[in-house]
């Protein structure tokens, strides 16, 4: 694929935001991240990469608001019994590159690494490394700072199909 | 395996229950052998086998299995272990093959089991050719309305007795397409957690916690169904509320117990989901006759417990393998269901119950995974008396079926006859 003037353009801005989306995770501003997304912006865990459809088959996660709503407005809430104490987040972000970039929209695609720790204060304290590749469907919003909301934020778990510990974090 | 009937039975006593229950190593290993070895478990589903060849594999208790679709379109399962040296004969989840093959030597099975070529086999001679065999087949495996159950040893009833009245569930879930059968979404959804797989079992029909433990996910729900547009609702919120409700809500549902330890309540959740529900209702009645889409929608149950190895929930179109790994680690395993003739919709409103009950990223099962690993923790470290006497008068007559108020314990008490039943060697 050439790479235009407008992709590289387009490009900077996806990274922008992706940085935001970064800054806003780790200091657990949550409405701000959902704010981030397209009214009709999606949240998706596949639980295999060969998942095509989230209407089709189960997931991790699938949902849009206000379920998202719900989801997020309980990690504010002080009585979340998995999290406490609330989960230490480290998140490593790779450079994003560019799947597609068309009038409607852009896809981009980042490598990540999140390391949470969490304390289980009479038993053994869990490490755990999420790994894998978000692809994010972009949408243009003249009015957002970085020009882009998010309409399908899809992370694809380098271990999507294993049996999973609970996870009360959002990776 | 040296513990006593006696001390096994000392273990329950009237509305209580010791907690080395969920520790106990010996204990384990003789629910495998007496529990999941000997009675009917759900592996599956026959659309996951749509030919000859195709093959999943899953375990029963303790053995890895693999369910084969024959050149002759039975369905056997087979332990997964090649007769050679042991190996694992079918890898991964699932698959077509034309032919069992192991991966160590090449042995190699028809989709029979039977063997087909060993390398050198001149080599083998007097007796060491008696000894050249097939898969180890489990010793019953039959299908009830599509699905897949096998017991690795002989089962202690037929399969029909052992559902007995659980079939109504199943039969249910069935009924709901309008076209008549029901096929397995094409991938599975799997949590696990550090604690015995009973806790699931016994949660799963508790309607007490549901206020307490997820309090946090029905205030959050509130919080934000209420800032909805009025009339506006939606099937998550709905279901996190539904945990919210006053106790006496929940104690005007009704519990079934049934022999063999399963048990089910009333349905709790909303049905509401607008103008899809009124064109799955319509399709419904055009296939069914408008009384019996009445009669087969006015089955309203929350999630069916068929002990010891599966949960069911026909109207959301969901089933969950309870898959004990070791004492303290328990795998569950969620498989969603397409009602054929349904509208489309439909699914994705199954999908919202079977993502949001099965997910280990659910805001809800996050929870219930927290209670289990602190009860766990708590019984290695403090082992002692749990209570599970709650609506103690009404016990459920045996054979057949009890009937309670949601809020009891009854449903626990019955699963424990049914594990004595079984750890002591006796029918169900």
């Amino acid at each position: 694929m050439s790479i235009t003037s407008d992709d590289r353009t387009c490009l900077a801005q996806a990274e922008e935001l992706l940085a935001l989306e970064d800054r806003l995770l780790r200091d657990r501003q949550f409405r701000q991240w959902l704010a981030l997304f397209t009214v009709d912006g999606a949240y998706w865990i596949p639980v295999s990469p060969a998942q095509t459809d989230p209407r089709l088959a189960p997931s991790h996660i699938h949902e849009a608001r206000p379920a998202l709503d719900a989801r997020i407005e309980r990690l504010y809430d002080a009585r979340v019994l998995p999290q406490l104490p609330v989960s230490r987040v480290s998140r490593l972000r790779g450079r994003p590159w560019l799947v597609s970039n068309q009038s409607e929209g852009m896809e981009v695609v980042s490598p990540f690494q999140v390391i949470e720790a969490r304390q289980i204060p009479d038993g053994d304290d869990d490490l755990r490394i999420f790994a894998g590749e978000c692809l994010y469907r972009l949408r243009p919003a003249p009015d957002e700072p970085c020009g882009w909301r998010i309409k399908l934020k899809r992370v694809d778990l380098i271990n999507s199909e294993s049996a999973f510990f609970g996870v009360s974090i959002l990776i | 395996m040296n513990i006593s009937n006696e001390a096994i039975r000392a273990l329950v006593r009237d509305g209580q229950v010791h907690s080395s229950v969920y520790t106990d190593v010996q204990l384990f290993a003789l629910e495998m052998e007496r529990l999941f070895h000997r009675r009917w478990l759900f592996l599956g589903h026959e659309s996951q086998l749509p030919e000859p060849g195709s093959y999943f594999t899953g375990r029963l208790g303790q053995v890895p299995v693999v369910c084969v679709r024959g050149e002759d379109e039975i369905v056997r399962t087979f332990v997964n272990r090649c007769t050679h040296r042991g190996a694992k004969v079918c890898q991964g989840t699932s698959g077509k093959v034309p032919r069992l093959v192991c991966p160590y030597h090449g042995w190699t099975y028809k989709l029979s089991g039977k063997l087909d070529w060993i390398p050198l086999r001149e080599e083998y001679t007097g007796a060491a050719c008696d000894r050249l065999q097939g898969l180890q087949e489990v010793a019953a495996m039959e299908t009830y309305r599509g699905f897949l159950f096998a017991s690795l040893q002989t089962p202690e009833s037929s399969l029909s007795d052992y559902l007995g009245h659980f079939r109504s569930t199943i039969d249910n879930l069935v009924d709901r397409a309008p076209g008549g059968s029901v096929v397995a979404a094409p991938f599975l959804i799997r949590h696990k957690y550090r604690a015995n797989w009973k806790l699931t079992s016994e949660n799963l029909n508790d309607t007490l916690h549901a206020r307490v433990t997820h309090s946090a996910a029905a205030r959050a729900a509130q919080l934000v169904a209420r800032a909805l547009p009025a009339g506006q609702m939606d099937q998550t919120l709905s279901m996190m509320t539904a945990n919210a409700k006053p106790l006496e809500a929940f104690r005007d549902l009704t519990q079934v117990t049934e022999a063999g330890g399963h048990s089910y309540f009333g349905a709790h959740m909303p049905t509401g989901y607008g103008q899809l529900q009124e064109d799955y209702a319509d399709a419904l009645a055009r296939a069914k006759g408008p009384e019996e889409a009445q009669r087969i929608l006015g089955v309203e149950r929350h999630v069916g417990i068929l002990y010891p190895g599966s949960s069911w929930h026909a109207r959301y179109q969901t089933v969950r393998i309870m898959q004990p790994l070791r004492p303290d680690l328990t795998e569950v395993i969620g498989f969603v269901f397409r009602l054929d003739g349904a509208p489309d919709g439909l699914l994705e409103s199954a999908l919202n119950y079977c993502n949001g009950s099965t997910s280990a990223f659910s805001t809800v099962i996050t929870d219930d995974l927290e209670i289990y690993e602190g009860i766990q923790r708590a019984a290695e470290g403090a082992p002692g008396w749990l209570q599970i006497a709650r609506e103690t008068g009404r016990r459920a007559p045996k054979p057949g079926t009890g009937s309670y108020p949601a809020t009891s314990e009854a449903y626990i008490r019955n699963q424990y006859n049914s594990w004595l039943d079984a750890l002591c060697g006796e029918a169900a």
